[in-house]
Parts: C-alpha cells; sequence; structure tokens
C-alpha cells in the first residue's frame, strides 16, 4: 500500500484535530520494523501502516509551562479550584491538575520523611506543584499502554485523550512529582493541559504566584516527591531503540 | 511634532503614571528639549488624541502631566503639592476632616508619596501655625502619644479627638 | 429530581456514648435552614431538651458549614459551631462560634454538611471522617497533649492533607474559656463541650467533589464579578493611604498596601503595593493584619498572609520573628489574625517601648503560641481587659489569698514582660489555682464566684462588658443605634460584622450615604463616625440586614468578616457593590434559583429560629426586658457630652427604646416583648415553633 504523502496526512491530521477538538492529538505511526526511520525527524513522517497504531512517542516540546513561586502562595487552594470548577464543572481540589494542598500543612517532606518543616506549621513556605510538561522523553506518555496522553498543539501541552483512557493509572506511578491526577467520577487520568495557553490557575491566584511562562526544563532541577512505579510498555521500548538506532 | 511623537508622550506618561509619577519636561534630558511653545502645542495636540491625559499645575509654574486611567486627580494633586508642602498638608488636612470625617496622623506626610523628613514636616508645621489664613489647622495627641491634625472648618476639637483615639486606639481594640 | 449542587448531600451523626454513627440526607431536614448555624439551631431546636447543661451528655455540639463552602465562591471556608455556650451566664443557652481554615472544605470533599456530635465517650477518643466513612477512634495517646502535637499525631494517621479540628489542654479540662481551632489557627468556642464528650479532635480528609449547578462559564464569570468588587479585609474599600489608583484614603482601613511596605521576612521579601483594584491577581497583598494590630514594624516579621479555603482575602499573617526563639523558647513563626494576635499583648498595659512596638511584637508570639496550643478562649479579649481590671483595681490580691498571689512575678506583669504569659495561660488551660480556675469560668461566673455584682462591670466603657458574660462586639462604638441592637441579640458576644464592614470601609459619608438610600432607604441610614443623630426606621433596616445577612452567611459557609460586599473599590461603579451576590453565587452553586428577597428571607427564617431557642431556653418570652439589655455604660459612659453631639458614643435610653421598639417592627415581632409573633413564625414556616412555644405558653 502507497504511503500518503507528508502534505496530505497533515492537512488530514489538521482537519481531524479541528473536528475532533482541542483534546485530540495527531496519532503517529510508525511502521513497526523500523525501517525508513531517518533520525528525529522521521517522528514527523505519518503513515498509516496498515492501521497497526505503532506506540506514541512526544517528542515536541510544550510551548509554555507553569511556574510556581513558593515564596508567594498563600495557600488559598484557588488555584485548585479554579482549575476544577472552570474546566470540569465542579469544585474537586483532589483531581486539580496544580497541586497544593498537600503541601500546605507540613510541606512536600515534612510529615513522613525529614522534620524539615515548611508548610503552616514550620517556616510558612508554600510549594505548589506543577505539571513540568517534562521534554522527550515524557514518563506519563510513555508509561501509558494506551497511548492516551499526548501532545496537543499548538501548544503542545500533555495532554490526557479522555477517549484512549482505559483508566489504568499506570500513569501515576510514572511521574516523579506525582502530579497525574485521577478523577474517580470518570475513571480516567486527567492531568495540566495549560488551559489553551491562558491557565485557569495562573489567572486565579490572589498573589501572583503564579505565572504561565516559555517552556523550560524543570525536570532537572526539582527533586522527584514519589518513587517511580511504572512500566514502560514493551513495544514503546521497541520503538525507542528503532529510533535512535541509526 | 508627529502622531509618533504625541503617541510616544502619551504612552510616556502612562508609564509614569502606573509608577506614581507626574511627567513633565524636566524628567527629559537636558537635550534635546522642546522649546516652552512647542511644548505647549505638543501637549495640546497629544491631549486632544489621548483624552486620558491630564495637566496639573505645578508651584514653579510648569505643568505636569498625568493619565486618569492610572492616577487620580487627588493623587495628582498630592504629588503637585509637594513642591509647597504647607499649602499640601493644609489640604490634605482639610479634605480628610470634610469628606472622610478623619482627622489625619503627622506620619502620614512621612510616607509615600508625601515623604517629608521629620524636619521638613516640622518646618511645615510652623509655618503653617504662624500663618493667620491657616488657623483652623489644629492638632490632638492620642493616649497613645500620636499626632493628629485635622481642621475646625470641618470638625469640632471634641469630634477630632474622639476620631484620632478611635483611628489610633479604638479601632486595634475592638477587631 | 436531580441531586442540587453545593450541599455535599449527608449530615453525619455521632453518638459517642453508643459509639453509633449514622447519616441523614441534608436535604430532608435541613433544607430550609440551609447549613451553618441554620442546621445547627434545627439540631438544637428538635433534640436538645430544654434544662441541659454544656457539660451533659445530652448537649451537642454541631459542626456546620453551607453550600457554598469548598467552592470557588470567594471568602468561603466557614463551619459554625453550635452548642450550649459554656460562659454564657447565668442560664448557659445556645450559641455559635465560627472558624475557618481548611476544615469546612475537607467535610464537603469526604461527603458531609455537617457533623452532630451527640453523648459521650467513656474514654478519650478522636472522630476520623474520610470519604463518606467515619470512625472513632481511640485517644489516649494524644489526650493532654497540645493542638500542636496532637494535630501532628492525627496528621500521621490521615495524611498531610486532612483538617484536623482538635482541643488543647483547656478543652480537655473542661475549662469553660476554650477552643477548637483546625488549621493551626482558625478557632471557635466551643473546646470544653468537646472536652465534657471526651472529643480530642476530628479529622477530616475528602477527595470527593462539590457540583456546582451553573455552567462553568457562568460560574467562572460570577466568581471574576464578586472578586472584581472585592476590597480588603472586612471588605474596606479604600486604601489607608494615597495611592496612584485611590480617589480616596482613609487612615485605619484595612488596606494597607503600599509601596515600601514588604512582606519583609518572605525570602526575598516582597513589595506589597500600589494594590491597584482591577488587578485581581494581588487581592492577597491588600491586607496585612500583623501589621494593622502590631503596628508597622510587623511588616518586616511578615512572611506572607493566611486563610481559610478559598479566600483571596488572608486575613491571617504568619510573622517570623527570629528573637522569640532564643529569648523565649518558642518557635520563630506563628500566625493568627486580629484576636490572636492581640491575645498576648492585650494583657498588658503597656510596654517598655510603646504598644506597637518590639516587645508588644514579641507577647503577640508568646500569646499565640500558648493559647493556640492550649487551646484557650479569650472572650473576644474581655479576658484580657477582666484581667487588667482584676490586677489593677487590687481584687485579685484579695481574691487569690497570699500565697497563691505571691505565686504570679507581678513586676514582671507591669513592666510588660511577655514571659508573664508563661506563668498565666498554662495555668488557665489547667485549672491551677483560684486565678485560673475563676477567669476559665467566663466573665459571668467569675464575677459571681467572686462575689463581684454584674452591674459594677456594666458602667465600665472600658471594659466594654455588655451581658451574659460577654462583651461587645461591633456595638456604639463603630455604628450608633445599629451596633447597639445587633449586640443585643445573641448568647454570648454578637459576632456580625455586616454593619461595621461597612461603616469603616472608608469611603467617604457622603458616599455611604449614597449607597445607604439604595441598601436602606435613606442617607440617614448612616451617620458620620460618632456623631450620631436620633434613631430613624432606616438605622433599623440596616440593623435587621446587618443580622439577617450575619446568620444567611454563617449558613452558607460564607465569611461574614468579609461580607456582604455592598460596597466596591471601583470608581467606575461610584463604589457600588453587589447587594445580590449571595443570591447569585447560591443559585448558580445550587441551581435552586432564590432571588434576594427570597434568600433573606431564609436567613430571616434561621434568625428568627434563634430567637426561639432563646424565648424557650430562657423560658421567658419577654426578651426585650430580659434578653435585650444594654449595660449602663452604653448610656453613661461619658459623661462629660451629651448623646448626639459629636464626639461623643454615648447614647440615649429613650432613643434606644425607639431602636428596639423600630427593629422589633421590622421584624414584625411584638412591640412590647420583642418576640416574634405567631404570625411571624407561620411567614417563615416555623409552625412547629410557635406550636411547642405555645405549648409552653411562650407566645404573644
Amino acid at each position: 500500500m502507497e504511503l500518503p504523502s507528508l502534505a496530505e496526512t497533515l492537512r488530514a491530521a489538521a482537519v481531524r484535530c479541528t473536528a475532533e477538538g482541542v483534546d485530540r492529538s495527531r496519532r503517529r505511526f510508525l511502521k513497526l520494523t523500523g525501517a525508513a526511520v531517518a533520525g528525529l525527524s522521521a517522528w514527523e513522517l505519518v503513515a498509516a501502516a496498515r492501521g497497526i497504531a505503532a506506540p506514541l512517542i512526544i517528542t515536541e516540546k510544550a510551548e509554555g509551562v507553569l511556574l510556581a513561586d513558593p515564596s508567594r502562595c498563600v495557600a488559598c487552594r484557588r488555584c485548585e479550584l479554579a482549575c476544577t470548577e472552570f474546566n470540569d464543572g465542579k469544585s474537586a481540589p483532589s483531581i486539580a491538575r496544580i497541586k497544593v494542598r498537600r503541601n500546605i500543612t507540613y510541606g512536600p517532606l515534612g510529615l513522613y520523611t525529614r522534620q524539615e518543616l515548611l508548610g503552616d506549621w514550620g517556616n510558612g513556605l508554600i510549594v505548589p506543584d506543577a505539571c513540568r510538561q517534562c521534554a522527550h522523553p515524557v514518563p506519563c506518555a510513555n508509561a501509558c499502554p494506551s497511548d492516551a496522553i499526548v501532545a496537543n498543539p499548538p501548544l503542545n501541552a500533555r495532554v490526557v485523550d479522555t477517549d484512549a483512557c482505559v483508566g489504568c493509572r499506570m500513569c501515576q506511578r510514572a511521574c516523579p512529582w506525582d502530579m497525574m491526577a485521577f478523577d474517580e467520577e470518570t475513571e480516567k487520568a486527567t492531568k495540566c493541559h495549560l488551559c489553551e495557553g491562558k491557565p485557569k490557575c495562573v489567572e486565579a491566584c490572589p498573589s501572583e504566584a503564579l505565572r504561565y511562562v516559555r517552556w523550560r526544563d524543570l525536570t532537572r532541577t526539582t527533586p522527584p516527591r514519589m518513587t517511580i512505579t511504572a512500566v514502560i510498555p514493551p513495544e514503546r521500548t521497541q520503538a525507542c531503540v528503532d529510533c535512535h538506532q541509526k | 511634532m508627529t502622531g509618533e511623537v504625541r503617541t510616544a508622550l502619551a504612552d510616556c506618561v502612562r508609564a509614569f503614571s502606573r509608577e506614581g509619577r507626574l511627567f513633565s519636561p524636566a524628567e527629559l534630558p537636558a537635550t534635546p528639549r522642546a522649546g516652552a511653545g512647542e511644548w505647549r502645542a505638543l501637549v495640546d495636540a497629544t491631549q486632544a488624541e489621548h483624552p486620558d491625559l491630564r495637566e496639573i499645575a505645578l508651584p514653579d509654574g510648569s505643568g505636569g502631566l498625568y493619565s486618569e486611567r492610572f492616577m487620580t486627580a487627588s493623587y495628582a494633586r498630592i504629588l503637585a503639592g509637594r513642591g509647597n508642602p504647607p499649602a499640601l498638608v493644609v489640604e490634605t488636612v482639610r479634605v480628610q476632616s470634610r469628606s472622610q470625617t478623619r482627622p489625619v496622623p503627622l506620619s502620614l506626610f512621612e510616607g509615600p508619596p508625601f515623604d517629608f523628613s521629620p524636619a521638613d514636616l516640622a518646618a511645615c508645621l510652623a509655618r503653617i501655625a504662624e500663618d493667620p489664613s491657616t488657623t483652623d489647622i489644629a492638632r490632638t495627641v492620642t493616649s497613645a502619644g500620636t499626632v493628629f491634625l485635622y481642621s475646625t472648618r470641618h470638625l469640632q476639637s471634641d469630634h477630632a479627638a474622639a476620631l484620632a483615639e478611635w483611628v489610633d486606639v479604638g479601632q486595634a481594640e475592638n477587631p | 429530581m436531580t441531586t442540587p449542587g453545593g450541599w455535599a448531600g449527608k449530615v453525619l451523626r455521632v453518638d459517642l456514648s453508643t459509639g453509633r454513627i449514622s447519616t441523614e440526607e441534608t436535604a430532608d431536614k435541613y433544607r430550609d435552614v440551609l447549613g451553618g448555624t441554620g442546621i445547627g439551631y434545627q439540631v438544637f431546636w428538635d433534640e436538645v431538651p430544654v434544662g441541659t447543661r454544656p457539660f451533659d451528655s445530652a448537649n451537642k455540639i454541631v459542626f456546620a458549614t453551607g453550600p457554598l463552602a469548598g467552592t470557588g465562591a470567594p471568602c468561603n471556608g466557614r463551619t459554625a459551631v453550635t452548642t450550649l455556650w459554656p460562659t454564657c451566664w447565668p442560664k448557659p443557652l445556645v450559641a455559635s462560634g465560627h472558624m475557618g481554615g481548611h476544615f469546612a472544605a475537607e467535610l464537603k470533599y469526604a461527603g458531609f454538611d455537617a457533623v452532630i456530635v451527640e453523648g459521650r465517650a467513656d474514654k478519650p477518643v478522636w472522630l476520623s471522617i474520610t470519604d463518606g466513612q467515619a470512625r472513632i477512634r481511640r485517644a489516649e495517646h494524644i489526650w493532654g497533649e497540645g493542638i500542636r502535637r496532637a494535630t501532628y499525631a492525627i496528621s500521621r494517621d490521615m495524611g498531610p492533607e486532612a483538617a484536623v479540628a482538635c482541643i488543647g489542654p483547656a478543652g480537655e479540662n473542661q475549662v469553660p474559656m476554650s477552643v477548637i481551632i483546625n488549621s493551626v489557627s482558625h478557632s471557635a468556642g466551643g473546646g470544653a463541650v468537646m472536652g465534657s464528650k471526651n472529643l480530642k479532635a476530628i479529622g477530616v480528609h475528602g477527595t470527593g467533589s462539590i457540583r456546582i449547578a451553573g455552567s462553568p462559564e457562568e460560574w467562572e464569570k460570577a466568581i471574576k464579578y464578586h472578586l472584581s468588587l472585592i476590597g480588603a479585609n472586612n471588605q474596606h474599600v479604600v486604601p489607608d493611604s494615597p495611592q496612584p489608583w485611590a480617589e480616596f484614603s482613609s487612615t485605619g482601613s484595612r488596606w494597607v498596601a503600599a509601596r515600601g511596605r514588604p512582606w519583609g521576612a518572605a525570602n526575598p521579601p516582597l513589595d506589597t503595593g500600589p494594590c491597584e483594584p482591577h488587578r485581581l491577581n494581588r487581592i492577597a497583598y491588600r491586607s496585612n493584619s500583623a501589621a494593622y494590630f502590631l503596628g508597622p514594624q510587623a511588616w518586616k516579621y511578615t512572611v506572607r498572609g493566611n486563610g481559610c479555603t478559598g479566600c483571596p482575602i488572608r486575613c491571617h499573617t504568619v510573622l517570623k520573628v527570629p528573637a522569640v526563639a532564643a529569648k523565649y523558647g518558642i518557635p520563630e513563626t506563628g500566625q493568627n489574625t486580629c484576636g490572636g494576635l492581640n491575645f498576648g499583648r492585650q494583657f498588658f498595659r503597656k510596654f517598655p517601648d510603646g504598644n506597637r512596638g518590639q516587645t508588644a511584637i514579641e507577647a503577640a508570639m508568646v500569646g499565640m503560641h500558648l493559647a493556640d496550643d492550649l487551646g484557650i478562649w479569650n472572650n473576644y479579649q474581655l479576658l484580657q481587659r477582666d484581667f487588667q481590671k482584676f490586677y489593677y483595681e487590687g481584687i485579685l490580691k484579695v481574691k487569690l489569698g497570699q500565697q497563691e498571689y505571691g505565686s504570679y512575678d507581678w513586676e514582671r506583669y507591669e513592666k510588660g514582660d511577655p514571659s508573664f504569659l508563661f506563668q498565666v495561660l498554662p495555668r488557665i488551660a489547667a485549672k491551677d489555682g483560684e486565678l485560673a480556675t475563676a477567669l476559665g469560668l467566663g466573665t459571668g461566673y467569675t464575677l459571681e464566684r467572686w462575689g463581684i455584682p454584674e452591674a459594677t462591670w456594666k458602667k465600665d466603657a472600658a471594659l466594654g462588658y455588655w451581658k451574659m458574660g460577654h462583651p461587645k462586639h461591633h456595638s456604639n462604638e463603630d455604628s450608633g443605634q445599629c451596633g447597639v441592637i445587633i449586640n443585643t441579640q445573641y448568647n454570648r458576644d454578637a459576632q456580625c460584622h455586616s454593619h461595621t464592614n461597612f461603616t469603616r470601609n472608608g469611603l467617604p459619608i457622603e458616599v455611604q450615604r449614597r449607597l445607604a438610600v439604595e441598601l436602606w432607604g435613606s442617607a440617614e441610614a448612616v451617620d458620620p463616625a460618632m456623631a450620631y443623630t436620633p434613631m430613624n426606621v432606616h438605622k433599623a433596616r440596616m440593623a435587621k440586614w446587618s443580622l439577617l445577612r450575619k446568620e444567611l452567611h454563617d449558613s452558607l459557609g460564607l465569611c461574614n468578616w468579609m461580607g456582604p460586599w455592598v460596597a466596591s473599590p471601583l470608581r467606575e461603579r461610584g463604589y457600588r457593590g453587589d447587594n445580590s451576590i449571595e443570591s447569585l453565587l447560591y443559585s448558580l452553586a445550587t441551581g435552586d434559583r432564590k432571588t434576594r428577597e427570597e434568600l433573606d428571607l431564609t436567613a430571616e427564617r434561621i434568625f428568627t429560629f434563634h430567637r426561639a431557642l432563646t424565648i424557650r431556653g430562657m423560658g421567658t418570652r419577654d426578651m426585650r426586658a430580659q434578653h435585650d439589655t444594654i449595660p449602663d455604660w452604653v448610656f453613661e459612659g461619658d459623661a462629660s457630652k451629651a448623646p448626639f453631639s459629636a464626639g461623643t458614643i454615648r447614647m440615649d435610653r429613650d432613643d434606644m427604646r425607639t431602636a428596639l421598639d423600630m427593629f422589633y417592627a421590622e421584624l414584625g415581632w411584638d412591640r412590647r416583648t420583642g418576640s416574634p409573633t405567631v404570625e411571624s413564625y407561620r411567614r417563615l414556616g416555623l409552625e412547629p415553633v410557635a406550636r411547642e412555644l405555645r405549648r409552653r405558653d411562650l407566645t404573644v
């Protein structure tokens, strides 16, 4: 079967994206054999190879990211409330995609680990946790067995495709900063999608503790919160080898 | 004077207003600077195009510009009045006594936007005390030792004393 | 029928005597009283017999929040705590306390609008509430601990996201002057009632959600609208110093943000001002309670603001004062708002470096550290004023006996040494000695114990005692007749701020008067501060509005220290706020569309319910003579000036008689007794209440 041209495929993908709304991402397909891969740019090629879905691997960087200033955070939780009320229509901080509550009382480490008390009972410092919109390799996306975490253009925020999500929660085990949320009512994972470039949390914060900035890599400068227990599906690891091996 | 210059002036005035400052030609470097006549024409033309721009007279006879988008007339008056501290203090005290029903603590004048040094403030108060046109400016001292000024035109002394005590001591004891 | 939004839907009932835990549907019994104090009053009316005393196992303690708590509605997060009030003298009656913090939100996320605690456990327990469930847990390991350590222990059990409402040794020892504290600094009275039930704490953690009935777009729009009208703490809408954006400024306003006033202990420091009112991302910088109450020195010690879930104001201040660690052996960080910040410092008549200097700040830190860990209440600062009066008038020397009197270092006290607090506060919590025991009872019982006639307290204007063991709370010093009326209505100090939020908002009197026309019918509703005019019907309307809105906020889970929002900082609106904000948010959140008038009617129902409870509890319908009393100092405190002259807050007896006449008329109550008529009960859907009162011959 003849592969469609890049242009046609891209146009088709664009049409599909527009039709399906903002939470869909392009799906990229790659022949399983890994042939005809020509470096990273090969990931831009889209081929509907016999309809078999090869693993999605996000390589684009996100355009923006949330930056939180703990010295300004006043622990009001309006960010968590805006995130869920204005996106999901319910007040549900437990699925907020920016996370503050867990750090308010004793700080990120103050209760079970060290007695370095931050937070309300410590030195007062509140650390808001925001999604780093990790660059490739994206831990939550790579852990997902159903390719349900995709990069959503034009911002390329990493978002959950709720049609594809099967609710296995593997992504929650994969994020080193424990940023994945899981909505028990819909039984789907959910994560920060940057609200189309106008994050609701940033708008809601009464102390200017949150900013939405040009993306920069925050993964190497912020220690992990959680031990990773996710398993990367073998098809994905094979795709990694295929791509990187030349 | 091109439109570009007018826009630049308007933007400049707005920027200054946002920072809590009046704009006048004195803010520009010595050269190049427009002559008085040209400046007047520029200001008039700019105001016509940008109606949020206002002008207020400064003690030296020149005019200060501000944008009412970012600064109120009351604040501009304070800034403009800093060149004549006694008059500024008198006006502030009279306005507060009349419309806010409040005496004014001396400490107000030591903070922004007044920024009087204690010495300047003392000199200012001495001038006011001597001036026959400002005999309405009186003082009251609270139980905490804080000095307040008020205008007898608008506040009786009993009332001013009670209000000063309320503001300085009473309100904090009635949280 | 669609489940309404807003409410969590269930009320939890815990019987500590039997261990039985059950739930009820909120809508079944409590829909018409909304939540909060409404649920509290309903429970007490239906279930707690007259004559029950606060520490009887038949007393209950109701923790209730409202449909707006836990949402993004600005200024929510409040829990009403309703019980038979231990300091209410001479006969304990039903009253409510209010606490903020994170408790209300977590309770909602756990699936509950309220918790009714009944009975008495036979040994120390704590209550663990998680999603839809509750368990009674053993508390021997934390009984005797301060609030700080007990909270820590429970948090390790439930996780850091739990909100823990806890009593300290004061509550455990059934000291009537005790509180329940959650989230470090948020207190409500009633600690001793929990102690009497052997209930150390309630820990709650929820992962659920609250449905918002309106669309996300509508809700977002409503919230942004409300935020646009918000001022600073207590809804003060004018800054306290001239700001570029402001037409007015008013010394004494709580809008204190300005250039050069930083959160000095933030790292690095953060300048607060100017906070132009359209910049909603800077609302949290507008207020600083520590700077307001402790003076400008507090700026350098301010880490940040803090407060209740969802509120942008942050009326609590986190302070870091390094000196206190070495000097007093307490943590360098502490936090609280108004009463808590004042707690330590108000004991002392003066400090070596003045009342707003370094020592005062240290006293504040020591006071918070002790009081908020021991869980002591201060009865809106009457405890401290009583203490000063008892000491300086030589009463303590007489009442304590030589040995106990000598066990206190009075020299240190007179000097203004904050370390003195270590001698007093722990002893109050432990009922250790006559001083501690007597003060811990609450003023009414203290006076009775020491044989001091209440009448002497009622003559002392500086003391500010009102009646029934409690002080004034925003009375005539604030709002003339309106304030006095409000202070007659409750069984503890009136926790009403609707009126004072308006009168102190900093707007010029002409602007306030213009707004008053729209709100209460005439410019004559408001007088300039300390220049009162005789009573008129519009002031009565303002008093009624103030009280109804207080009950409404307390039942919705909103904060009456911030609302109502009838003035705003917006010049383009003529500084007008919106008198219908509560109805807008309530209707959208719940889907139960109520106009402002309809919601105010519900508030009137709740307020009248409290009246009925008071009538039944006192066993008299003659509220006017027996309950709605005004202390002598209000009329005689300032003998030098006549009422209605500028510069005095002195009121006139005849004028206040007229004031009560008009107030009762506004409510449709009987003029002679101040008792709701049968018709007013009926109008408000309280026929069962009227029937029972009639059976007891308590109707008019």
